[in-house]
């Protein structure tokens, strides 16, 4: 059948179209081994997995056709003049960065190797993954250096076409005008030379071994020439030493170090400020970058100048101070609360050591932060510089009370409580009032950090806070406190005829309370609350009386244990187990006081 | 259908090609072995009967397909009929030898014809094996030619070797290479020529592009070093600040490539040794360009390029490494290796490696140009030798070196006086030979000679012809530029 055999037109379409098809597929496959590497983590199979895939269909293909070129357009990827990938969208487009960066051809070439489409992919990670890459896409590709790899760019900038310069503009006409080169050649006077210079076998130059073009070499620069093409095992790990230490260069730290020297050399004062505000800007552009570390060290060294300028009674301290204060502007705080609002992984630590160098005039704009950062972790390291920061300045940070987003107040109230400076009362006065209840809670816990007698007044102020939780909050405190004063609230609490409506952890916790804040003084009343006879007792009324007796068992006196010995053989079986773990209770507490 | 036909056609010229690939080195080896086995037993022994009837073996093989037939070095590589033979590790040993052996002969290939018989196959082996060569090839190919006729071997033709039939395989490559060299010498002066002028009016500089072109040039460097180093040499143009930084790119990459800095690397130091001067864009205009010497307060001002220069980078960029690098060449690019020099440091210290090497391929092009600092523009011999008294103070010794090296004792462009009592330009050094470079002969004792007179000799091939002194080639109307195209 010979015919079988035959090729005819459309068989060769047919293999355009299943090369163009597996050509197609093969990109499809380098888009998701790049985002297999995005997505995956290093130590995951998967992307390992995708660039194996990759690398065989890779083989495959080159392996029909020794070349592989693909030409890029802004959203669409061409072989052979046919369309094989298209960018679903602007967010999705994979052409992009390819032609973003001028790259408008690529060839992939027979033979291949792994570690160059590896790396080729990892190079797109990185361009894909973040726009904060120094180098584009082309830069990146051409430090590699790729072997069956190439890209074509689109470079106009490059094209000398359109430029003045060339050599037709110094080229020169070629003429001898009238000078004598035979006489140039053999008696060159000019450059003094005498007969020995034409003289091969000068023994001045062969006794040296110095080159025969060389003249007037004194004897020291001789040696050096003489054996300039020998390196010497001290030569060689010298440049071996020389790029190690370069593999250690600190590009950031460099730029530090010279600027303050550029700064400490700097005569005049336009020139001084100058520099200090080129300090200023690279500092800006560290933060910016998230690079809080390098903002430190900018800020350490600022300090240590102002000491050492102090030390010295230069003027420029004044000046130097000035500047540090502007660490603190709100103009700066802004930046940083930028920075710190589009990062992910920021060093907090880093930017808590860094706003506890500020100065108190900082404590205004940091307090405008609090209610502009948007994830906590940044909220608590303002809020742990502030502590250092507002110190001596409780009045500065005292004002953040009266800031309309309960939030921030919450955390001015928290800040001036772990100052746990006696001024922050004045405040407290304010925020224990505060219509949010967390601004409120809040202002208990932190008063209840400055231990005196002020304070005490407002925990017992907050006994008859709206909120019944805030109300135990504060009554623990006080009982911690055993604070005399507040018994005949606390009688109040109980007297009061909503008493028993109050939620049972309540009540346990206001007659407890009770009883620990008045001793002998509680008894007579407990003692009433829990052995009170009545005929059908509601189950409010039972459980008023089940946590007298529980609370019968803070008091330490022997009437007290007398109640609770007879509670306890009573028939009410459920009084007088607790009767029984009354005692209990006060038994373990003896021993342990 | 004309289509397949072609094909056919293209695939048919590929097996044949294949196949005489295959068969030349099996020849190439054959006769090697013969000649070696001939070097050591007569004619009559079996070792050698063995022998010469494999390569008997081989002729016909290849007699059966071609009536006659040539085996050929040329550039570097042999050929059968005209087809380039893969050097394979089998062929290797044997190639290398015919490829040292036939120049020294003076021949440059054998034709065999198809009247080859084995009696004069044998005389022309053990006369070739005994032949004593001298020094002169042409003498040698003569002795070799009349001898054979006198043998009566007629069917083993040699051809006579020449240096031109070394030359089309390289020349094409040199000539690709030096057309790009000049493209990419020209795009950096252009580049340089727009930042600078950005600088100036925009306050902004372009690092992106500056990088382009510098990994351009440091790709044709990694080619071919020589090439750009020809157009470094190049004087008379009017925007010396320009074309210096761009000089002074090339020579600090040509001093990073040999140091062994890799790509990355290379392209930082380039940008920095491109706009190692960008600060004198701050200066006033006629200070830079002033054609009288400085005062004092004019060097003074001269001295803050570098802090203007680290200024402005610093403004415009964000400190990532290649601003970093670039600011380390700005800054301390007229620092000694000592600390000494400006601007002053607070503490002495050793400039940084960019610094360093960027201070050296500057001083090296300031020197060899004679503007601005060194008013005396001085021949290369001058400014090596100046340079390496200041080796340890001045310069780096180690850096130093490695440069002296690369560019080589006659650096390329060079106008030297020959022995032969020519006038030549450096065109390529030998590293292997340093003192005997390849020149293109440009002038003789009647005058400079024609453009298409112009040829390009290896100092290290001519025996006889050495350098004898380095020439201003300015003061006897040599300009480097006009033989650009010849190499
Ligand atoms: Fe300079
Ligand atoms: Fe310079």
């Amino acid at each position: 059948m010979p015919e079988m055999i035959q090729i005819d037109e459309s068989d060769f379409i047919e293999i355009d179209e299943v090369q163009i098809r597996s050509v197609a597929e093969v990109f499809n496959q380098l888009i998701k081994t790049v985002k297999a590497k995005l997505v995956y983590p290093s130590s995951s199979k998967l992307p390992q997995q995708f660039m194996e895939k990759l690398n065989s269909d890779f083989t495959a293909v080159l392996g029909e056709m020794d070349k592989l070129k693909l030409k890029i357009e802004t959203d669409a990827v061409l072989f052979s003049d046919q369309i094989i990938y298209r960018a679903k969208n602007k967010a999705e487009n994979f052409a992009h960065p390819f032609f973003r960066d001028g790259i408008v051809e690529l060839e992939f070439y027979k033979g291949l190797p792994f570690e160059e489409l590896d790396r080729f992919v990892d190079i797109l990670a990185l361009v894909t993954r973040s726009a904060h890459v120094e180098d584009d896409l082309a830069t990146l590709l051409w430090e590699i250096g790729f072997e069956k790899i190439s890209y074509k760019l689109m470079d106009d900038s490059l094209d000398i076409e359109t430029f003045e310069y060339g050599t037709s503009k110094i080229k020169t006409p070629l003429k001898s005008s009238g000078i004598d080169y035979r006489k140039m050649i053999l008696e060159n006077s000019e450059l003094g030379l005498t007969e020995e210079d034409f003289n091969l076998d000068s023994d001045k130059n062969k006794a040296r071994k110095l080159p025969a073009g060389y003249k007037n070499v004194p004897d020291n620069v001789a040696d050096y020439i003489k054996r300039l093409t020998e390196y010497d095992d001290s030569e060689k790990s010298a440049i071996a030493e020389m790029l190690q230490a370069d593999d250690n260069f600190k590009c950031k730290q460099y730029i530090i170090d010279i600027l303050f020297e550029i700064l400490g050399a700097e005569g005049d004062n336009a020139s001084y400020n100058e520099t200090l505000d080129l300090i200023s800007k690279v500092r800006d552009d560290f933060i910016k970058a998230e690079d809080l570390r390098s903002a430190i060290t900018i800020f350490k060294m600022t300090k240590e100048l102002r000491e050492a300028l102090k030390t010295l009674g230069d003027e420029k301290e004044k000046r130097i101070e000035e500047f540090i204060k502007g660490f603190g502007a709100s103009e700066r705080i802004r930046i940083l609360v930028d920075t710190l609002n589009n990062s992910k992984d920021i060093n907090y630590s880093e930017v808590t050591e860094y706003l506890a160098m500020l100065s108190w005039e900082a404590v205004t704009p940091l307090i405008w932060a609090l209610g502009e950062l948007s994830h906590y972790p940044a909220r608590r390291a303002v809020c742990q510089s502030l502590e250092t920061v507002a110190a001596d300045h409780v009045e500065v940070l005292g004002k953040g009370t009266e800031n309309p987003r309960w939030y921030v107040v919450r955390n001015v109230v928290m800040i001036l409580g772990r100052i746990a400076s006696p001024q922050a009362l004045n405040y407290f006065q304010r925020t224990i009032t505060h219509s949010d209840i967390r601004v409120r809670k809040e202002t208990i816990v932190s008063a209840a950090r400055i231990d005196n007698e002020q304070s005490a007044n407002f925990l017992i102020m907050a006994l008859k806070d709206e909120s019944e939780s805030l109300q135990t909050l504060s009554l623990k405190e006080l009982v911690r406190r055993k604070s005399e004063k507040a018994f005949v609230h606390v009688e109040n609490m109980i007297e009061d005829k909503k008493f028993k409506n109050r939620p049972t952890d309540q009540i346990k916790e206001i007659l407890e309370a009770y009883a620990r804040l008045g001793g002998k003084q509680a008894f007579e009343q407990l003692k009433k609350m829990a052995t009170r006879t009545i005929l059908i007792p509601s189950e409010k009324e039972d459980r008023i009386k089940y946590y007298a007796v529980m609370a019968l068992g803070c008091i330490f006196s022997p009437p007290a244990y007398q109640v609770l010995d007879k509670i306890s053989k009573s028939r009410n079986k459920r009084l007088a187990d607790a009767a029984r773990r009354a005692i209990n209770k006060r038994l373990r507490e003896k021993e342990i006081a | 259908m004309l289509n397949n036909s072609i094909n056919e056609l293209k695939d048919k010229n590929e097996l044949i090609e294949a196949l005489l690939d295959e068969q030349g080195r099996h020849l190439v080896n054959l006769l090697h072995a013969t000649f070696k086995v001939a070097g050591m037993y007569e004619a009559n022994n079996n070792r050698y009967i063995e022998q010469a009837s494999k390569l008997r073996g081989i002729l016909k093989q290849i007699f059966d397909d071609e009536a006659d037939f040539s085996l050929a070095i040329k550039g570097g590589y042999m050929y059968l009929n005209g087809v380039r033979l893969k050097a394979d590790r089998e062929s290797e040993v044997a190639m290398t030898y015919f490829l040292e052996r036939w120049p020294e002969l003076g021949i440059s290939g054998l034709t065999l014809t198809s009247g080859l018989d084995p009696r004069e196959l044998d005389k022309f082996i053990f006369f070739m094996t005994g032949f004593e060569s001298g020094e002169n090839r042409e003498e040698n190919y003569d002795a070799i030619k009349s001898r054979l006729i006198e043998l009566g071997i007629e069917n083993i033709i040699p051809s006579r070797y020449s240096q031109e039939a070394e030359e089309p395989e390289d020349a094409d490559k040199y000539r690709a290479i030096r057309a790009k060299a000049k493209k990419t010498f020209f795009s950096a002066v252009s580049v340089v020529h727009n930042t600078m002028n950005q600088a100036k009016s925009q306050n902004s500089v372009n690092i992106a592009k500056t990088k382009r072109v510098v990994q351009q040039l440091i790709d044709v460097i990694i080619e071919d070093e020589s090439a750009l180093m020809e157009m470094t040499a190049l004087r008379s143009f009017d925007d010396y600040t320009y074309v210096h930084s761009v000089n002074v790119c090339v020579l600090s990459l040509i001093l990073g490539h040999n140091l062994g800095l890799d790509r990355k690397r290379l392209s930082n130091l380039g940008v920095g040794a491109l706009i190692h001067d960008i600060g004198k864009t701050k200066l006033p205009i006629d200070l830079v360009n002033k054609p009288d010497s400085y005062d004092e307060y004019d060097w003074e001002l001269m001295r803050r390029h570098p802090i203007y220069g680290v200024k402005f980078l610093l403004k415009t960029r964000s400190v990532e490494e290649t601003t970093a690098r670039a600011t380390s060449a700005v800054y301390e690019h007229h620092i000694s290796y000592d600390g000494a020099g400006y601007p002053q440091l607070l503490k002495k210290r050793i400039p940084t490696l960019f610094a360093r090497i960027v201070a050296v391929a500057d001083t090296y092009n300031a020197m060899s140009s004679g503007r601005v600092y060194h008013r005396k523009k001085n021949l290369p011999d001058e400014v090596i030798t100046n340079m390496a008294n200041r080796a340890g103070s001045s310069f780096d010794p180690i850096l130093l070196k490695v440069f002296i090296n690369a560019l080589g004792i006659y650096p390329v462009g060079t106008v030297v006086a020959l022995s032969s009592n020519q006038v030549g330009i450096v065109t390529r050094s030998n590293p292997k030979d340093p003192e005997n470079p390849k020149v293109k002969i440009v002038a003789d004792e009647s005058g400079l000679l024609e453009l298409d007179q112009v040829k390009v000799i290896d100092l290290s091939k001519e025996s006889g012809i050495n350098v004898t002194r380095i020439i201003d080639g300015d003061k006897y109307n040599i300009n480097n530029a006009n033989y650009l195209d010849k190499f």
